[in-house]
């Protein structure tokens, strides 16, 4: 049933989170588009800059915009359910969880490396993403100043999705006046 | 503290912040340090690297360590809907009426605009951590591989990470062997 794997998805994700937010979005795009495939790439990108633009956890806002889209509003509540009940887990068995694994390894080095690791899936999230937005010249100069933009005056990400919305919107309108 | 209190203060502070993650930790600080004096800097600080060590989004593990340590599991289970509800709200509202908003031609090239905007903050990030990493070639060409990996295969990239980190620890592993043996030549490790 839709819900289950919805409720299911999320909670995989939501117990392997490591390093918050980013790291649980390219989880989400991994499992959304290409091992559950309900939604395709071009689907998804608009509910990201949706989820970075708006108030609240990226995790939680794109677990319940997927949701909504996979199965209306009982699919975000699933989704949302989903993500959020591993911290139940973590929070409350941590401690215990660190005490037991300490008897054989530094926990710290443990989760060093954890977090070492989630590099990799913020890598290819960024590529998989990439490669679906950045695809012709106008996109190409906007990520290139976009990016030195944030580089050098570290803006808000609310400001960078603004203002590269912006400056796509504009791009668009020129291009439909011209034609 | 009431489990409605606690509400009330976590509905707020998620509600307020843009930008998720790293950029909500300066706004609950303002709340729970400043307006509401729930906890000083540094037990801020220790709830917060707490809450970034285990997995999971992180304003919800802050509200449920902040929550039920003023409220036992009622106050955690409060905290925590008021960090989830107003969002959850706010992205049903707009998701009720998304589709018939992308067929506008500006929506669509505003959207067309915003995923390159959320690509260099990707990029950004990826960039930040690899500068962060630099000094260790060998765990940069293990994460660099898993992504390829994940992008080129069908393999779950929960397993990729999971081998990852295994590769990375053993690495590192060696490398304070080696580091240990350098320091003490003769001696054991009690590594």
């Amino acid at each position: 049933m839709i819900l289950i794997d919805l409720f299911l998805s999320f909670f995989k994700i939501g117990m392997v989170a490591f390093g918050g937010g980013y790291g649980a979005l390219s989880l989400i795009q991994n499992e959304v588009i290409d091992v559950r495939e309900w939604l395709s790439l071009s689907d998804f990108l608009p509910l990201i800059s949706v989820a970075e633009m708006t108030p609240g956890p990226i995790a939680i806002n794109t677990a319940t915009f997927v949701g909504y889209q996979v199965s209306g509003v009982l699919g975000s509540v699933a989704a949302t359910i989903g993500v959020t009940l591993p911290s139940v887990f973590w929070i409350f068995f941590l401690l215990k969880l660190i005490d037991w694994l300490s008897r054989w390894v530094q926990t710290d080095h443990l989760f060093g490396a954890l977090k070492t690791a989630i590099v990799a899936l913020i890598l290819a999230a960024t590529l998989r993403i990439g490669i679906g937005s950045v695809r012709d010249g106008f996109t190409i100069l906007l990520a290139a100043g976009t990016f030195f933009w944030l580089y050098r005056f570290k803006p808000s990400v609310v400001w960078v999705i603004l203002a590269t919305g912006g400056a796509g919107m504009i791009w668009k309108t020129f291009i439909s006046l011209w034609e | 503290m009431s489990p409605w209190r606690l509400f009330l203060i976590f509905s707020r502070v998620s509600a307020l912040t843009i930008g998720g993650g790293y950029a909500m930790i300066p706004v609950i600080q303002d709340f729970v340090v400043k307006r509401y004096r729930m906890v000083d800097d540094d037990e801020f600080i220790q709830t917060i690297v707490t809450a970034q060590t285990v997995p999971g989004v992180i304003a919800i593990n802050v509200a449920m360590l902040l929550g039920s340590r003023y409220g036992g599991i009622r106050g955690a289970i409060g905290a925590t809907l008021g960090a989830i509800l107003p969002p959850f709200a706010i992205i049903l509202v707009i998701a009720s009426f998304f589709h018939d908003l992308t067929q506008w031609p500006l929506v669509d090239g505003f959207f067309y605009g915003a995923q390159v905007g959320v690509t260099v903050i990707l990029a950004n990030l990826s960039w930040q951590l690899i500068r962060k990493n630099s000094r260790h070639w060998a765990e940069l060409t293990t994460v660099g591989l898993g992504a390829l990996i994940i992008l080129l295969t069908r393999i779950s990239s929960v397993l990729i990470f999971f081998g990852c980190a295994g590769v990375v620890f053993m690495i590192q592993l060696m490398r304070r062997k080696k580091a240990d043996r350098a320091h003490h030549p003769s001696g054991s490790s009690d590594l």
